[in-house]
């Protein structure tokens, strides 16, 4: 891309006349019909200018009727859409007649700046004059009344709830990028092997991308949901399976029993064929990725079992499990996340040549080997792409907590940008707020600014 | 051995037999078809929940879990729109979703709007500093929104002062519809001009050029030639910004606050759980009035979803 427009860049000034070959030749015109030139060029700059004028007004005198809370709300969502869908193509095109009314040696000089004009204003107010405030307000006191020094940092770094929220912060990057990329790249791997049906199953792990973090929230507050014995039935499917496992079934066994043994039972005997398939020569029945699935979910579901079976029938309120807790609120992300990871992970595996891999699978690589030597060395500049994002997104985690626990500080259920907020609307401490603010940029720098580095070297490889 | 041994000539199409000899499984057996099978389902599981729940009466809600509702999959009294009934109205959330809207279409419309037409001029205009422009506008990609919450607020409510002077005007936006625009806009337009920048820009300049000596201006030629030949990108971030504003809980919080009037669902949600955590017939109706609308997107759209999603990992 880059040596593309690079290229372009030098070719465009031959190609049309610049402004200063029209300065250069000026037509010396008498001087009256100057000064009428002058005169209608003035009055139509005045006549360009009241469009924007009248078009401002117009704008304004619709933001006082949305403020109006009487009027009609199907009304005031019409009018706001409307004003801001339109609002803003009206400003452009005023601007450009605005433009067009100008002596014609400075039109094209100006016309650029009109088109980026708006969005270098916007961006110096809304995000750079907000980062420099930022950073001057953390070295302020609550009320950003006078300088307090390094005090707000101090806090920051000591104070007791802060420092669990990096440690939960910590926990945070580094768990949910492993499971989700983890489970996104076997997933993506078996699902390229499917004959069909592999567009639906990828979009079905995919669909939690599309939701809101809030929405989110409340399935798990759902899954996670509790009620004390004697408070009514639990309607959460954790506390469900815990206690259909404690009830008793076939043989005076519990099912949570009755669960353990059949699936040692199931990994005794994947465990054999994994090991004893190869032995006898013939393909294994098990082969590639799926080893590690069925082992690790065999072994998952006989750790899960037989702690449920273990212990009584109790409900157990999930969200109060410390520091487990944390844990239940990640498993939120894992699963809105895998689906990226998988998506991308997938496009890139199918971008490895079929060549490589058939002459691996001749040469006699067992699936495992081409998935471990082959699939993850072709595309491991793709799963650090998508491990720094998921780490990025970690680390603004604050939707998630906000929403499923309302008292982070009781639940110690803490993260940084979650204490953020908390700081500047729970405490009023806008000084504190904007140190937690600038802490989580300085963590986010050096990943984006190595991820856009990577990315634009991609780029120009390509 | 393996150099020699002579390559089918159909690797690529012939089905995999079973045969212990076979080189070449390109197909998964059961074992695959079954492990994807398994981990669908537990993904779907939560979902499912959510929207079998939304749909029982109360009282069934509070007494059972809602897998003992799919036995009576076709038992008419087992089943009921009263939730949604309840949720929109006296719940509130006919509001919230209106709100919503009225918060995400121009929230979408003004950063793509503002930065195609950044995009056309850093592309194919000549100006002075239009390279560092350019650059300063992508750098601030890495500049996480929580850094411009505060004084974004501030400017709302009151303005800014260099000592004694008012240098920004008190415009009193806090609450309004236009203060969460705004905002949205800014957050939004680094990876918008970044990604409409790398699309239009490699546009082939000879249409552009022909356009230029049949005499059309620059604002015909981005208006009539390059927004329609930008589609797929200006659809892509579309749906990208459009969800992303959607599902926003952070900025509308912070800029539009919790009334009534004023709430879109993301918040409207939230507070349903701070007030009344153990309504789940309410809470589930609310959460899928909240998710409907995305998975519309989703599914009527999936592949501008996917690219839009992809394309959006570098925003900060």
């Amino acid at each position: 891309m880059s040596s593309k427009t690079d290229e372009r860049i030098d070719e465009e000034p031959t190609e049309e006349p610049t402004p200063q070959d029209e300065v250069a030749r000026p037509v010396a015109p008498t001087r009256s019909s100057g000064w009428r030139v002058l005169m209608m060029a003035v009055l139509r700059v005045l006549g360009a200018l009241a469009i924007p004028v009248a078009a401002f007004a117009l704008l304004w005198g619709t933001f006082d009727f949305l403020r109006d809370a009487d009027a009609n709300r199907f009304m005031v969502v019409g009018v706001a859409i409307v004003v801001g869908v339109g609002g803003v193509f009206a400003m452009f095109w005023g601007m450009n007649r605005l433009v067009d009314q100008l002596p014609s040696h400075l039109r094209e000089g100006v016309r650029p700046y009109v088109f980026v004009g708006p969005a270098l204003v916007i961006l110096s107010v809304f995000l750079v004059y907000p980062v420099i405030n930022t950073v001057v307000l953390s070295f302020k006191d609550d009320h950003s009344d006078k300088f307090v020094g390094w005090d707000n940092y101090s806090f920051v770094f000591t104070d007791e709830s802060m420092l669990r929220a990096m440690r939960n912060t910590a926990a945070w990057i580094v768990l949910v990028p492993l499971f989700a990329v983890t489970i996104g790249l076997v997933f993506a791997t078996l699902a390229d092997r499917l004959s069909r049906g592999e567009a639906v199953a990828k979009s079905m792990i995919f669909l939690p991308m599309a939701i809101s973090f809030a929405g989110a929230a409340i399935t798990f507050r759902l899954i996670y949901s509790f009620r004390p014995e004697g408070f009514g039935t639990n309607i959460g499917l954790m506390n469900g399976l815990k206690s259909w496992a404690g009830e008793e079934s076939w043989f005076g066994w519990e099912h949570g029993t009755l669960l353990l043994a059949g699936l040692s039972l199931v990994g005794a005997i994947l465990l054999l064929a994994a090991l004893f398939g190869r032995l006898v020569g013939r393909r294994p029945l098990l082969s590639g990725p799926t080893i590690f699935v069925w082992v690790g979910g065999v072994l998952l579901g006989i750790g899960a079992a037989w702690w449920l079976s273990d212990l009584t029938p109790t409900p157990v309120a999930w969200l109060d499990q410390k520091p487990w807790n944390n844990f239940m609120l990640m498993v939120i992300m894992i699963w809105m996340q895998t689906g990226f990871a998988m998506v991308v992970l997938s496009a890139a595996i199918k971008s490895i040549p079929d060549e490589i891999i058939e002459a691996a699978r001749i040469d006699g690589a067992s699936e495992l080997q081409v998935f471990r030597r082959i699939i993850v060395p072709s595309i491991a500049p793709t799963i650090v792409v998508v491990t720094t994002y998921m780490v990025i997104n970690a680390l603004k985690v604050f939707d998630i907590v906000f929403v499923m626990s309302p008292n982070a500080e009781n639940s110690q259920t803490e993260v940084i940008a979650e204490r953020m907020i908390n700081s500047f609307f729970t405490d009023s401490n806008a000084g504190e707020a904007t140190a937690i603010a600038v802490i989580l940029f300085l963590a986010v720098i050096p990943i984006m600014i190595w991820n856009v580095r990577r990315f634009r070297l991609e780029e120009a490889i390509r | 051995m393996s150099l020699t041994a002579p390559l089918p000539a159909d690797v690529e199409s012939a089905p995999a037999p079973g045969g212990p000899e076979t080189v070449g499984v390109r197909r998964g057996g059961w074992f695959v078809k079954i492990t994807i099978l398994v981990v669908v389902v537990f993904w779907l599981i939560p979902t499912i929940g959510v929207l079998v729940t939304s749909f029982r009466p109360e009282a069934l809600v509070d007494s059972s879990g809602w897998w003992s509702a799919i036995p009576h999959l076709f038992d008419p009294a087992q089943w009921t729109f009263a939730n949604y009934r309840e949720a929109l109205d006296t719940g509130g959330f006919e509001n919230a979703f209106l709100n919503s809207l009225a918060v995400a279409l121009p929230a979408t419309v003004i950063p793509i709007t503002i930065a195609a037409f950044a995009a056309y001029a850093f592309s194919w205009m000549e100006f002075r500093g239009r390279y560092v422009m350019f650059v300063a506008v992508v750098g601030l990609l890495v500049v996480p929104l929580q850094m411009a919450l505060i004084p974004i607020l501030r400017l709302y409510t009151s303005g800014a002062s260099l000592g004694t002077m008012q240098i920004f005007p008190d415009l009193n936006l806090n609450g309004t519809f236009l203060g969460v625009w705004l905002a949205h806009t800014a957050f939004g337009l680094p990876l918008a001009v970044y990604l409409l920048r790398n699309y239009i820009g490699s546009l082939p300049s000879s249409i552009i050029e022909s356009a230029r000596i049949d005499g059309a201006d620059h604002f015909t030629i981005f208006w009539r030639l390059v927004v329609p030949l930008s589609v797929p990108a200006l659809a892509a971030f579309a749906i990208f910004q459009f969800l992303w504003v959607w599902n926003d809980l952070l900025v509308a919080y912070v800029f539009l606050g919790g009334t009534r009037e004023t709430r879109v669902v993301t918040i409207a949600l939230q507070q349903l759980v701070g007030a009344r955590g153990e309504n789940w017939h309410l809470l589930t109706s609310a959460a899928f009035i909240s998710m409907v609308l995305p998975l519309i997107v989703f599914f009527s759209l999936q592949r501008y979803f996917v690219r839009g999603l992809t394309a959006g990992s570098v925003k900060g």
